[in-house]
Formats: C-alpha cells, structure tokens, sequence
C-alpha cells in the first residue's frame, strides 16, 4: 500500500515534465462574470517549467525515504499543481490562483518541519500573503485600466497609472525573490523547512519570483524605459532594479559569510544570488536576460545540489552548524564532491556553467555601460568565494568535532541519486554553454521578442565581447585535475610521513582527539573590523518587524477595550451615538 | 399546483411541524424532522429557482387592512432561503449524527432552532414592516433563549445579556415602524416606499438612524457589536454557528433590502453603509489579533466578514452586490464548518483556549484539516468559494475605479491571515512540551459527525472551481435587490 503511494507520488512529481512534453492547445475554464481563465505553454513559462521538471522529481525522492506521509505528499502535489497553473496562466487570475495555492501549500509543507516555529512560520507565511495581495492590488489596477485581465501590455495608461502599477507588481515579486530588506522571512523559511524541502523553496519557489519579474516589462508599453524615462543611456526604472539586486546580493553574501548554520548559510547565499538574476532583468538587454535565465537555471542546478547534499549530511550527522562536522570527506566522497561541484557552480567559476551566467552578465553590465554596477558585482561574487570555501572546508576537511560527525557514513540512496545525476547536469552544462544557450534560452528571448544570442558551436559561447570554449576548458581543468589527483595518489605514501593531523602545536598546546579543532570556526567574524562590512552585519530589520508585530497587537488590545463584558456600556454607548449622530444630522440639516 | 407554488410554506411548515413537538417526542423523530424539515424546504426552494426566474411570488393575506402578511418571494430572497434551508438542514445533520450535549438534542432546541430558521425566512420574505417586526422578535426570542440551554453561568449569562440587547435593538425599530406609520400610514414596504420621500427631510433622517442603530446592532455593525463576542463565547459553538450563519444574513438583508427599497436615492445610505462596513471589518481583524479563545477568535472574525459584506452590499453596484450575496453564502458556509469544528474540539479538549489545543492537529486531523480548509476559505484564497467572491467584490470596485475599499479588503485580509495562520501554527505545533497530558479528557467523535463538515468542504471547493454554477441566480438576486422601480411597480400593481 505504502509502495503504491510512494510511486504514485514519484508519477506526479513528474508531471511537470509531462506537461512540458505533452501540452497541446490552449486550456480555457470559465470562471464567472466574464472572467475566463486560459492556460497555455509559451517559451517563457515553458523555460520555468523545465526548472520545475527537472528540480520536482530530483526533490521528490529524498521525500520518499522512510515513513509514508500522506498528507506531504499530497501538500507537494498540490504545490506542483499550483506553480503548473502559475506558469500556464496566460491571465492574471489563474496566475493569481497558481500563486496562492502554491504559497499556502508550501506553507502547510513548511509546518510539517519540527524546527519550525511561530515566528518562522507566521513570517514565511505573512510576506508571502503580502506579496501575493500585492499582485492582486496591481492585478486589480491593471483590470481597471484595460477591463480585461489578460496578460499582455497595457493599451494605454498615464505614466503614473504604469508607475503604480509597476510597483505594486514588482513589489510582489522583489518579495517572493527575497530581496532585501524584504528579505527577511528567506533564512528562516530555509531554515526551517523540512531539509530536503528547502532545497525546492531556494531552486524552484524563488524562480517564480523570476519569473514575475521577466513578465513585469512585457506589461508596459516601451518595458522598463517607459516608467521613469532614462538614465545613463539606460532605463531608469532598470538602473534602480540593478542596484537593488546589487546591494542584496552584497549585504546577502557578508551575511552568508557570518553564519554558522549551513542551511542558513545556503538561504543567505540563494538571496544573493538571485539578486544578480535581478540585476541582470534590470538592465534589461538580450544579453543580460539570457545571462539571468542562464544565472536562474544554473542556480536551480546548483541550490537543489547542495540543498540535497546537506539535507543527506543532517540526515547522517545530526548536526547542522559548521562548527560541530568536520573530516567527512572521507566517510561521504560523494556528498563531498557533490559539494565540490556545487560550490564551483555558486562562484561562477570556469569550467562549470555558473561561470558562463556570469560572464554573461558581466559582458552585459560592460555593454550598457553601467560600470559602478559591474565593480559592486564583482565585489559580491568575489566575497562569495569566502562562503564557498567555508561550505566545502567546514563539513569535509579539518577534525571532526562531534561523535556523529566521526561515525557518519554515506547518505541513503534517495538522495545520491540527485546529487549524481545534477553533478552529472552541471558538468554536461559546462561542456556545452552554447548548446543550452540555442535549447533553451534563445526561444525564450525569441519569445520576449529579443535577439537570439545564438552560438556558434554547441561548445562554444560567443558574445560580442568575446567568448570561450567549454570542450577546451573543461578538457583542460579536467586534465589539471587528473594530474594532481593523480600525483596526490602517488605521493601518498610519502605525506603519510608527515605525521598524525593533530601533529600542529601553537603557543606551546599540543592538541589532542579530543580538543574541538576547527579550521572554519569564528569565519567571518573578522569581516566585523571593516568598518562598511560591521555595519551591513550589524543592521536587520529584524527589529523594524518586531516593532510592526507589537504596534499591531497594542492597537489590537486598544481597540479590544471597546468590546466590554457589560451590557449597560453597550446600549448606553447604542444611545449617545444614536443622539450625537442625530443632534449632527439635525444641525447639518439646519434645523 | 396552485398550492404548491405559495412562498407559505416556508414559514407554515417549520412553524407546524415546531408547534407538533410532542408528536415528534413520543414517535421519536426529532432528530430526522429537524433535519427532513429544511430539507424539504430546500428542495422546494430549489425546485422554484426557474419559477421566481419568470416572476416574483408574491402573496397577499389580508388580516384587516392596513394589517396583514404579505409575502415577496424575489430571486434575492429565494438565495437567502436556499442558504437558511441548507444551514439548517447541515446543523441539524451535524447535532443529529454526532454526540451531541443533551441539552442540544431534546424538545425545546428543536422547537427553538424551527422558530429560528421560520423567523429568519420570514423576515426575508415579508413584504411589510410590522410583520417583519413580528419574525425579527421569533428570530430574536428563539436565539435568546438558544444560547442560555445550556443553563450554566456562562450560558445564563450570554442569555441574559442577549436578551438585554436584543431588546433594545428591537425597541429602536419599533420606533422607526411606529414613526413611519404615523407619517405615510401604510406598513407594505412598497406603499412606504412610494410614499417615503413625501416624509419631510428631519423625520426621514431620525427614522433612518433609528432603523441603522435597530438594525446595526443586530446586524453587528460597529459601533453596535460589542456584544458579539460574549454572546459567541457563552453560547455553544453549534448555536453560535446559526447566529453567524443564518441570524446575522438575515439581518443584513433586511437591513439592506429597507435601505434599497425606502431610498431612492441610495447615495445618501452609501457613504453611511461602507464607512460602517469598512470600521466594523477593520476593528473586528484588529482585536481578533490578540484573541485566546477559539470562539471568541471566530465571533470577531466573523464581524470582520459581516464588515465586508455590508462595504461591498453599501456600494450597491450590480458586481459588488452580487459578490456580496455569494459571500454571504460563503461565509455561511464556512463559518458552519468552522464553528462545528470547534464544537468537535470542545467536546474532545474540553477547552478552547489556544495554550489548550497545542499539537491538537496530530490527534483530530481530519476536523483540523477541516479547519484549515476553511480558514483558506474565509482568507479568500483560492481555489476556495471565498477567492471567488472576494474576487467578485473587489472586481466591482476595480470596474468602478474606487480603489480605497480594495486597499483596506486586502489589509483586512492581510491582518486576518496573521491570526489564522497563528492558530494553525498552534494546531500542527510539534513541541510535545507544549501539548497538555491531561487536557484530552473528551469522548474521541465518531465518522458520521465528519459527514456534513465534509459536504460543506466539498461545496466550498466545488463552488470555488465551478463558481459560474452559482452566477446566474446571484446576479439575478442582485438585480432584484437593487430594482427598486420594478419591485414597487410588481407590489403595487398587484395590489390593486
């Protein structure tokens, strides 16, 4: 019974890919009043729903592990069913309705975690609520403008009937994708979701957010230009959305630095780098839109793989801080070259494709010329390096410091078989940008009615600006690989020689087995001396919460007050405003 | 034939079969009466959907003129007692399959909650005011004295205190009837109608506060609903279930279908109406905030939905007023299931204090997935009937291009998910620390009582998927609600 269960659950968790496969004609379901609701794949959402195809499955499985749990399954169903209508939607309310079933559901999903609290939850919950209100408030705007609530540009509005509307659109979606400061319910959501469900919120709930966001330019007439007019040669409105990117993405990865919760590592390190998908649908050109889908694929790849790997190492461990793992790499190679994999994809560094995403995007921030942006990027991207290293050095190098950590073994089946198979999907990428590029991002910009970036080979991207070659370059960091691998291999016996890992002494204290000894602990607290880097870490908005949280409830309990227990107040209350009010009519009245 | 089609029986029935109590005692059917009774009525009510479609029913009894009962069945009404019907028929299912307190299944809540049902389809379909005092005092007395059968102090209270504001309620509209009959001497509302702007302005206004502040304090509009939340607290959940599914519809409509019918001119009303729909949603999501008690918590979101209906009703566009009937009958709905389960709740926990139901989801999960299903509903998120007409309301107002009742729907909205969402949380809590040992004391429920809480979820989703089933009848309701020159035209041509 439980068997029959779980592989039906498998068969749904592939449906996106089904539905990618098999979609035929358009869908169309009356609703009431004149509202119709239609669905159909176009390129755009049929990029989005590849990520999904390809995340829902590779997510699905570590879910099956142990105890039957209906109810998950049922609540993923239904998110799968919610993003599905989302991406399908071509009006607004079956967007709206995909919306809302996919956040109440991942909502229920998220208590089913034993981490979760009030606050976590009530957090995830409300900004998500506010975004989707958000969208209905412009769904609503948009509906009394053109009285239809089809998807494409608007006909004709005033700039500031767009401007509004741009706004509480973008809102909508700056929330969903975490930026900054709204920001603040993304760590603890990740954190406290069930592990492998974190995984699904970083990879493929974000990217709807994304997805909002490459919509939002179609919506208007001359797209992002035609809201503030321009600014250094560029659309004003997309200068302001590139640095709100930019600064997530820097104030995200300091704090990704400081953490010493791995998941809370990973959400801060998501947040960031959705934020240069952000950037890059800021500036807007074909180039940098095809780096943001390239940034939005790899970064799917990417998070499921690490998400799906830590998930394994808690599962095994136990633990979840940095502080309390160490030296599993050799008890779980694989989670550690799934990490390896991962870590070069989250940097952007050759030969894997996140370096393709950000070549792209760079390229394009030179192309528009928007330099102050570029060096804030690239201060980003390098101190994101920082974390990468604290991901890969913290868990798999060092001493182990816990009991668990040293008897920890292979994670389970379930969930080897996605770390595999996206190491697999991300080296494959890296050999081929270009081959991704002309499958699957070029219809896309086709469809947004942009240039193709094309590629000349499937090896090979090409920009203006130059390009490079994925056959040459992961041939020859293949190579390099081997060599040292291979020379690690041979010289092995002999740096055995050097002694026992606990063979360093400082200050005169040899430590022992038992001295918790770790390399990554206290990182990034010296990050705190710089004088910028101090302030961003020491600033949340945390606080700013808390005080709307309390504003509300005294407001609550003021106006409480009034609901006395006593039925005398309440006819004598009946009275006087019946009197007041008439003695104000009358004397309005003049009589 | 001609027997059949008279809208009567609606009152005739329940009030016979309630004065035929002690029949029912001895052959022991009071259970299936109360339930067969609004059963039947709803089948017939439904049955005369394509009749009132054609025409309004109208019936004349002449007792002495100008006294005598006179009965409109208008496509507004015929929704109202199509949802009476079915709320009666799905509380009478619920107290009949599960075990329900004695005190809830004898003689007297039988007869009381007929008179109930009797009253509120009475003063929806009554075409003038003394009558429509007559069934508002039947509705009245009948739910007094529902909320004090428990006879302990809590309930005695609730009772008592009802009683206290009902009658004042009631007495401010006796005024408002008496006034209108010394100025036009007529009590058909359609004669009063014609006849009401030949009142002059002073009187016109002291009558219309007279009738707001009667009306509003039945129809639990701030500033008059203080009593709401104690009269819900003391009463049983299944009681409190009625008065916010059945009593307070009723109420609005009355309210409504007088503002409507006696105004030409619905402008002077409109402002009044939505400013009061507006405070009384905002305030009620407000305090709900901070709320303890599960019924309490439910009374005062309760109010914040009756502040909707009456915003989107005040507006008296065809879009909002549509959207608002079905919102009522969403709310209805919902707010059954929500107290039901609450009622399961109690008499499992023996408490509805929220320290009380910690962890409560992992041992009722199918009445606590009910109440999330429901809270969905309430929220207005879809695929649930309450995006629907959320949906619909707001729709009206964008196609108006009134943008200050959408901001405050969706905060409203906004501070009513922190609330829900918060005991949801409290409901699936894990932390077994938290969970109280000894608080479990209650007799675990049997399946059967899940039966009508599942219905009412099927509906909820079956009218969020499939909404354009419902539409006709609710556009037409809304049409007949708002033609006032048709209605006048219909009564008086009849009458002569």
């Amino acid at each position: 019974m439980s068997l029959i269960v779980k592989m039906l659950f498998l068969a749904v968790s592939l449906s996106p890919a089904l539905t990618l496969l098999v979609w035929g004609d358009a869908v169309a379901w009356p609703l009431l009043g004149g509202i119709e609701l239609t669905f159909d794949l176009n390129p755009v959402s049929g990029f989005f729903m590849l990520l999904l195809a390809l995340g829902a499955p590779l997510v699905a499985l570590p879910m099956l592990r142990g105890a039957h749990e209906g109810p998950a399954y049922g609540l993923y169903a239904l998110l799968l069913l919610g993003m599905q209508l989302l991406l399908l939607a071509g009006d607004f309310i079956g967007f709206f309705v995909g919306w809302e079933i996919m956040t109440w559901s991942s909502y229920l999903l998220l208590l089913r975690s034993e981490r979760s609290d009030l606050e976590g939850a009530q957090s995830y919950i409300l900004f998500n609520l506010a975004s989707a209100f958000l969208l209905l408030a412009g769904i609503l705007g948009f509906y009394s403008l053109t009285g239809d609530f089809r998807i494409e540009a608007l006909a004709s509005a005033g700039p500031a009937e767009q401007l509004i509307l741009a706004a509480l659109f973008g809102g909508a979606f700056l929330i969903k994708v975490g930026t900054l400061p709204l920001h603040i319910w993304v760590p603890r959501a990740y954190d406290q979701a069930p592990d492998t469900f974190s995984a699904f919120l970083s990879a493929l709930m974000s990217k709807m957010g994304i997805y909002g966001l490459v919509l939002l330019p179609t919506l208007f007439p001359q797209g992002l230009a035609g809201l503030l007019g321009s600014l250094l040669n560029g659309p004003a409105a997309g200068y302001i959305l590139a640095w709100i990117g930019v600064i997530t993405s820097i104030i995200a990865t300091f704090k990704a630095i400081s953490q010493e919760d791995m998941k809370r590592l990973l959400a801060y390190s998501s947040i960031a780098q959705v934020g240069y998908i952000t950037t890059a649908i800021g500036v807007g050109s074909s180039l940098a839109l095809g780096g943001a889908l390239f940034q939005a694929l790899v970064h799917t790849l990417v998070k499921l793989l690490l998400f799906i790997t830590f998930a394994g190492i808690i599962l095994q461990t136990g633990q979840r801080r940095f502080n309390d793992l160490g030296h599993l790499i050799d008890r779980m190679p694989i989670a550690f070259f799934a990490v390896l994999i991962g870590i070069i994809g989250l940097a952007g560094m050759p030969p894997l494709p996140g370096f393709a995403a950000k070549y792209l995007i760079f390229v394009a921030l030179i192309d528009a010329r928007w330099l102050l942006l570029l060096a804030a990027m690239l201060l980003s991207s390098t101190a994101a390096f920082i974390y990468c290293y604290k991901l890969i050095y913290a868990p798999f190098l060092g001493h182990a410091n816990s009991p668990e950590a040293k008897a920890a073994t292979e994670a389970p089946w379930p969930y080897l078989v996605p770390q595999v198979m996206l190491m697999g999907l991300l080296v494959l990428l890296g050999i081929f940008p270009g081959l991704a590029i002309e499958l699957v991002i070029d219809p896309v910009l086709i469809g947004l009615g942009m240039a193709a970036l094309g590629a000349p080979s499937p090896g090979e991207l090409a920009t203006a600006y130059g390009g490079y070659d994925g056959v040459v370059l992961m041939s020859v960091f293949g190579s390099a690989f081997m060599i040292v691998t291979g020379l690690f291999f041979l010289l092995r016996g002999r740096m055995r020689r050097a002694g026992s890992a606990y063979d360093l002494s400082f200050a005169g204290e040899v430590p022992t087995a038992e001295t918790p000894l770790h390399y990554g602990a206290g990182m990034g607290r010296e990050l705190r001396r710089i004088p910028l880097v101090d302030w961003i870490l020491s600033r949340t908005t945390t606080r700013f919460q808390a005080g709307l949280t309390r504003q509300s409830l005294a407001a609550s309990g003021l106006l409480g007050g009034l609901y006395r227990r006593d039925p005398q107040t309440w006819i004598l209350l009946a009275v006087l405003l019946f009197a007041v009010a008439l003695t104000l009519m009358l004397l309005a009245g003049g009589l | 034939m001609e027997l059949q089609l008279t809208p009567v029986w609606f009152i005739a029935l329940p009030l016979l079969v309630a004065f035929a109590s002690p029949l029912w005692v001895r052959l022991q059917l009071l259970m299936p009466l109360l339930f067969a009774v609004p059963l039947l009525l709803l089948v017939l009510a439904i049955s005369l959907v394509p009749v009132v479609r054609a025409a309004p029913l109208l019936e004349t009894i002449v007792i002495a003129p100008p006294l005598g009962i006179h009965l409109h069945l208008d496509a507004a009404a015929l929704v109202m007692l199509i949802l009476f019907n079915l709320a009666g028929a799905l509380m009478a299912a619920f107290l009949w399959l599960g075990d329900t307190e004695p005190y809830l299944r004898g003689r007297q809540p039988f007869i009381l909650i007929m008179l109930l049902i009797t009253g509120c389809t009475g003063m929806v379909l009554t075409g003038d005011l003394f009558n429509l005092y007559v069934f508002l005092e039947i509705a009245g007395v009948s739910a007094y004295a529902l909320s004090a059968l428990r006879r302990d102090r809590g309930a005695l209270e609730a009772g008592l205190k009802y009683l206290i504001i009902g009658s004042v309620a009631a007495v401010f509209f006796l005024f408002a009837v008496v006034l209108i009959y010394l100025q036009t001497g007529q009590l058909n509302m359609a004669a009063v109608a014609s006849d009401f702007a030949g009142i002059p302005a002073p009187m016109q206004a002291l009558i219309g506060l007279l009738l707001l502040v009667g009306l509003g304090i039945k129809a639990e509009l701030f500033p008059f609903n203080f009593w709401v939340p104690d009269i819900y607290r003391g009463s049983d959940p299944a009681t409190a279930a009625l008065f916010s599914g059945i009593l307070v519809k009723a109420f609005i409509f009355v309210l409504f279908h007088l503002v409507f019918l006696l105004l030409a001119d619905p402008d002077v009303a409109r402002a009044w109406l939505m400013g009061l729909g507006a405070l009384t949603m905002l305030v009620a999501e407000l305090v709900a905030l901070r709320q303890q008690d599960l019924r309490r918590m439910l009374a005062y979101s309760s109010l914040g939905q009756v502040g909707l209906i009456v915003l989107a009703l005040g507006f008296a566009s065809e879009a909002t007023t549509a959207g608002a009937l079905f919102h009522m009958v969403n709310h209805t709905l919902v707010k059954l299931l929500l107290f039901f389960v609450a009622a399961l709740m109690l008499r499992r926990v023996l408490s509805l204090r929220l320290g009380d139901l910690h962890g409560i989801g992992h041992r009722m999960p199918v009445a606590t997935g009910l109440f999330v299903l429901g809270s969905l509903a309430v929220l207005g998120l879809p695929p649930l009937s309450g995006f629907i007409s959320k949906l619909w309301i707001l729709k009206g107002f964008a196609a108006a291009q009134l943008f200050w009742p959408i901001a405050l729907i969706l905060l409203a909205a906004l501070i009513e998910a922190a609330y829900y969402f918060r005991w949801i949380k409290v409901f699936y809590d894990t932390d077994p620390a938290k969970a109280h040992p000894g608080i479990m004391a209650g007799p675990v429920q049997g399946a059967p009582v899940y039966l009508p809480l599942l219905l009412i979820g099927g509906l909820l989703l079956l009218f969020g998927v499939a909404p354009f089933l419902l539409e006709v009848s609710f556009v037409e309701g809304a049409q007949s609600l708002l033609a006032r020159e048709a209605t006048l035209e219909q009564v008086l041509g009849a009458r002569l």
